[in-house]
């Protein structure tokens, strides 16, 4: 269907210069110049600007090795420390083990210069895949909750939606008080739920529970805020689509099924993918209840590159970290479109 | 027509009263941006006070205080320099000091306060770096052990003096006498639930000094080889960390309360908690020196310091608020309203409850005696850094070898980036 | 039949008691909040580890309030974050929806790069472009009122507009507006065109009236993000004369003693106020979702 011509042309760039000019100069525009800074050695304060460096700061980020050790000597398998041998041999400078394993009778260390970040990559995406599913669930729980047309349910939106309000250091406050292994009343509640079966966890001191903590208290904080997103989209499914299928005679698990959830696919979408990205970019939370620990089971990718760019100063660093990670999430967008528009071209 | 009128009249009324005002008030005082962190409502209201005396007491210049919380001080220093709007006196924290002056936003103070007004300060709250004064505390913290003479008395335990300070196995044994007397949750409270690198560098690395380590080599500060992953520093570790594993302190209380609230029999925190305890435990409590563990005493010493930058317009007014600052009377009245320990013997001689028989005493002599200033490097930020996250590893279990050779590693990468920073030294 | 009528009783109740719960959880930090603020700092420890946190109960006092107001200037601070965040949202809701709706509703080439590149703007986070950012509009020639008037400056350092200006245009909302807009029928846009609208006209007059479920929850979303603004105006704003109430809250941490009640009672201020606002601006929301009657 053809478009009246004043529809096409000029127009569409009138109506987003404004937009344009401010993410350009806003958004764009910065991240270049964090592009520019990885090429160089700059500290955030410091006499002169930073010395270009070439590669430097992306080698110290991602290099990684392997160290393959014999036993020392026979008998029970004892090996050298691995950091005698990677603070000595030139081959082996600048690399820290990262994991290892047995092979035989020998010991392989995957080593890496910075296994801190390597982590923090695999534990912020172990943090999405948890608080994705588990935010918009709730959220789209609530959701529904507070539509269904009870009496009050406007009271009941502001509660769902007031931890997204709240300023994130009192909510860090009292969760810690919650997650405390003797005065928390979150092992307070499950040991009573149990009957004592269930023994206090000391969720913020132990890697394990560390990090499914902070998905919880997250979700729990962000949940309100995809609630309002999927209300509105809520709103916008007529009326008059249940009315007839209750006259058809339809349950109300087909109505969900039939009417509900297609009319919210788009906002569904919308929701994981805007949770899925703030989730990536998890940082405050860690940073005020865990301070990345313990022992980084619970760093993501921008507590490292807060740690390292304004905390220690290697604002160039910090910026390096920030462009790989803004690099891997966009080729993962990318495949993703990509694969959308297959599969949209497969069916036409 | 008539609302045009009384418009028109309005601004020109206005206009010309405006004009009036500028050309009657007197404007021969220069202005002094200065710039200090926010600190407490107490210190914010003494602050205030003091620039209004200064001001008061002479009449070519006028200090205008801004106020900056303590979470973007550093980048908003930065940001100032690059728009050319940096203050003329600002307040440094003291590990900082060397930063800003190797960055060249600090002039030194030689000329500007007088020498012999910075010889009566005690050492450690000079900032100094290659050679040169940059800056200046009017007061100081001091840290110490604060337990209940009643609970000491109970498990028969000396009480330390400053000459005779607790030693490593004395303090080992009754930490472990308190957990097995099954009265506390964990005897000893760190405060490691703050796990900023400036609250956990401050307290634990002059333990490390104590045991014979060092977070640098201070003869050379171009590497922490020896210094921090030597075997000194590796019985640290080990003692740190086995403070955890027995349970004799809590990697993170849930609150700063485990004192007051009895959960804890001693804590290891500094003067600004004092008066807390006195509340609480009234004539039981008592303040102690912390534990010589091999080398002597030794507490960390530097709190935020006075400079002047170099674009500063008027660094001769800014040097005269500082001097003016550092008058006993001065120091002695800011004591008086924060409990911050003074800088001067004569300003503790006038103070409250710092002088020979004040009941605060003890932390001036701390502070004098035992304090060493953290090490004058632009590389602190990194070196903080590393020996906060070596320090917390090691608290959570892993291998202090390890754990502080890491540290090591990038303390000295980060020296070497910088070649050293030129001018090597500043002790 | 309403909705509500539709519900037999057992459902309704079990619903109740559903969203009881769920409050429950949902409300505890905010009553620890509330009920803190009226205490001292020993009973605020004192009650954390039992249900008394969440209890307005023992020696309630209201020193803590009178502290926000008196030495706490949260009056003057409240008014810069109003004026920020009015601004921010009014242009902003000008700014995105117009982008969302050359995206969404005019032909031209490139959309599919443009929408893909818009999505990855999503992912920049703002800790990675705090630092380049700050260092731009130090630089930037800004204006002032200085005595003589207006003033040009430098830099746009320790002003309001350096905390309004990066933040109108605003990837997130103009995304929330583009996949609103697509569920439009794009009848009612035809009907118009072929009435001899232009696209402003089209813009103005058929795709914001029924949009405004949407409209409202931008609104909501990005004045939250204004009004909650911290990392930023801590590097950019050092004065007290544009600082906003975030900012306002640091200076009962300083020191190494914080005054928790002073803490509990500011963030009360700052937060019944949204919450109460959030309140009033949904039943606007919901009534003129029913008012508009637009799909179907």
């Amino acid at each position: 269907m053809s478009a009246p011509a004043d529809r096409r042309g000029w127009t569409p760039l009138w109506f987003g210069a404004p937009a344009v000019l401010g993410l350009g100069l806003f958004v764009v525009l910065p991240f270049v110049m964090a592009l520019i800074l990885t090429f160089t050695d700059q500290r955030l304060v410091s006499p002169a600007p930073g010395a270009f460096v070439g590669l430097r700061n992306y080698d110290r980020l991602l290099s990684v090795s392997a160290l393959v050790q014999n036993p020392v000597r026979d008998g029970v398998p004892v090996y050298a420390r691995v950091r005698s041998v990677t603070r000595t041999k030139r081959a082996y400078l600048g690399y820290r083990p990262l994991a290892g394993f047995g092979l035989g009778r020998r010991r392989v260390t995957i080593l890496a210069k910075d296994p801190a970040f390597l982590k923090a990559l695999g534990n912020t995406f172990a943090f999405a895949v948890m608080v994705v599913p588990l935010q918009c669930g709730v959220a789209l729980g609530l959701a529904l909750l507070v539509n269904a047309g009870l009496r009050g349910q406007t009271v009941f939106r502001a509660v769902y939606f007031s931890p997204v309000v709240m300023s994130m250091v009192i909510v860090s406050v009292v969760w810690a008080f919650l997650f405390d292994r003797d005065l928390g009343l979150i092992n307070q509640a499950l040991g009573a739920l149990s009957c004592g079966l269930i023994k206090p966890i000391d969720w913020l001191g132990n890697p394990s529970t560390a990090m499914p903590a902070i998905v919880i208290m997250s979700a729990w904080q962000g949940a309100g805020f995809q609630m309002l997103i999927l209300l509105a989209g809520l709103q916008g499914i007529s009326r008059e689509l249940y009315d007839a299928a209750r006259i058809d005679g339809a349950s109300p698990w087909q109505c969900f099924w039939h009417i509900t959830v297609p009319g919210l696919r788009h906002t569904i979408g919308f929701v994981l993918v805007v949770t899925t990205i703030a989730a990536l970019g998890l940082f405050t939370q860690v940073d005020v209840m865990t301070g990345g620990g313990p022992r980084g089971a619970t760093a993501t990718v921008m507590f490292e590159a807060v740690q390292h760019g304004v905390r220690e100063g290697n604002i160039a660093y910090g910026a390096t970290i920030s462009v790989v990670y803004f690099a891997l999430i966009t080729i993962l967008i990318l495949i993703q479109q990509l694969m959308q528009r297959r599969r949209v071209g497969e069916a036409a | 027509m008539r609302a045009q009128y009384h418009t028109v009249a309005l601004l020109l009324c206005s206009g010309l009263l405006a004009a009036c005002h500028a050309a009657f008030v007197p404007n021969d005082r220069a202005d002094l941006i200065l710039w200090k962190n926010q600190a407490g409502l107490d210190e914010e209201a003494e602050t205030t006070s003091l620039i209004n005396r200064f001001n008061a007491s002479q009449a070519k210049w006028r200090v205008v205080a801004q106020s900056l919380p303590q979470g973007g001080y550093d980048q908003s220093v930065v940001a100032a320099s690059l728009a050319g709007r940096m203050p003329c006196v600002l307040a440094v924290d003291s590990p900082m000091v060397a930063s800003y002056a190797w960055a060249g936003h600090l002039r030194p103070l030689d000329g500007y306060v007088p020498a012999r007004t910075l010889a009566r300060v005690s050492p450690a709250t000079i900032g100094a770096f290659a050679g040169k004064v940059y800056a200046v505390g009017q007061f100081d913290a001091a840290l110490a052990l604060y337990a209940r003479r009643s609970v000491l008395a109970r498990m028969h335990a000396r009480i330390p003096t400053l000459d005779r300070p607790w030693t490593q196995a004395e303090f080992q044994a009754l930490l472990e006498r308190l957990k097995a007397s099954g009265g506390y949750r964990y005897p000893l409270d760190l405060e490691t639930r703050d796990d900023k690198a400036s609250w956990w560098t401050y307290a634990f690395s002059p333990m490390l000094e104590s045991f014979g380590g060092d977070v640098i080599d201070r003869r050379t500060m171009t590497s922490a080889e020896g210094a921090l992953n030597g075997a000194a520093a590796q019985r640290f570790g080990a003692w740190f960390q086995g403070l955890f594993a027995k349970g004799l302190a809590d990697r993170q209380e849930p609150d700063d309360n485990a004192f007051v609230d009895g959960r804890a029999a001693i804590v290891y925190t500094g003067d600004w908690w004092a008066d807390a305890y006195r509340t609480s435990a009234g004539n039981d409590l008592l303040i102690l020196p912390p534990p010589d563990f091999g080398t002597g005493v030794v507490i960390g010493g530097g709190s935020w310091q006075w400079a002047i930058s170099t674009s500063c317009a008027h660094p001769d007014g800014a040097g005269a608020f500082i001097t003016f600052m550092l008058q006993d009377r001065q120091i002695a009245d800011m004591s008086d309203a924060t409990g911050d320990v003074p800088v001067t013997e004569g300003a503790a001689a006038a103070s409250r409850d710092f002088g020979p028989h004040g009941k605060s005493r003890i932390f001036y002599d701390l502070m004098r005696r035992f304090a060493r200033p953290r090490p004058a490097t632009p590389a602190f930020p990194a070196i903080a850094t590393a020996f906060t996250t070596a320090m917390r590893d090691i608290m959570d279990g892993k291998d202090v070898h390890d754990a502080l050779d890491d540290a090591t590693d990038d303390i000295d990468g980060t020296i070497a980036d910088h070649h050293g920073y030129a001018t090597a030294g500043g002790r | 039949m309403t909705p509500a009528q539709r519900h037999t009783i057992p459902l309704r109740l079990a619903l109740y008691a559903m969203m009881a719960v769920l409050a429950a959880i949902f409300l505890f930090p905010f009553l620890f909040m509330l009920a803190s603020s009226f205490k001292g700092n020993d009973a605020i420890f004192a009650d954390g580890a039992t249900l008394r946190a969440v209890l307005p109960v023992g020696d309630l006092t209201t020193a803590n309030y009178a502290h926000a107001f008196a030495r706490g200037h949260i009056g003057h601070y409240f008014i810069n974050s109003l004026v920020i965040t009015v601004t921010t949202v009014a242009l902003g809701l000008l700014v995105n929806s117009l982008a969302a709706f050359a995206l969404a509703r005019l032909a031209w080439r490139g959309k599919g790069a443009v929408l893909t590149l818009l999505v990855i703007l999503l992912v920049v986070p703002f800790e990675a472009i705090s630092v380049p950012l700050m260092v731009l509009v130090a630089k930037l020639p800004g204006v002032m009122f200085g005595v003589d008037g207006l003033v040009l400056t430098r830099s746009w350092l320790d002003t309001l507009y350096v905390q309004i200006v990066p933040f109108v245009a605003n990837a997130f909302s103009i995304f929330l507006f583009y996949q609103f807009f697509r569920d439009i029928p794009k009848d009612f846009d035809e009907a118009a065109y072929v009435d001899g609208a232009t696209p402003l006209q089209v813009y103005a007059h058929v795709i914001v009236p029924a949009s405004l479920p949407v409209f409202a929850t931008v609104t909501i979303l990005q004045a939250l993000a204004m009004w909650n603004q911290y990392l930023w105006p801590l590097i950019t704003v050092p004065g007290e004369a544009a600082r906003p109430l975030m900012i306002g809250m640091e200076q009962f941490f300083g020191a190494r003693r914080t005054a928790w009640g002073e803490v509990m009672a500011y963030a009360a201020l700052i937060t019944v106020p949204v919450l109460i606002a959030f309140i009033f601006f949904q039943r606007w929301f919901v009534r003129s979702v029913v008012g508009s009657g637009v799909k179907g």
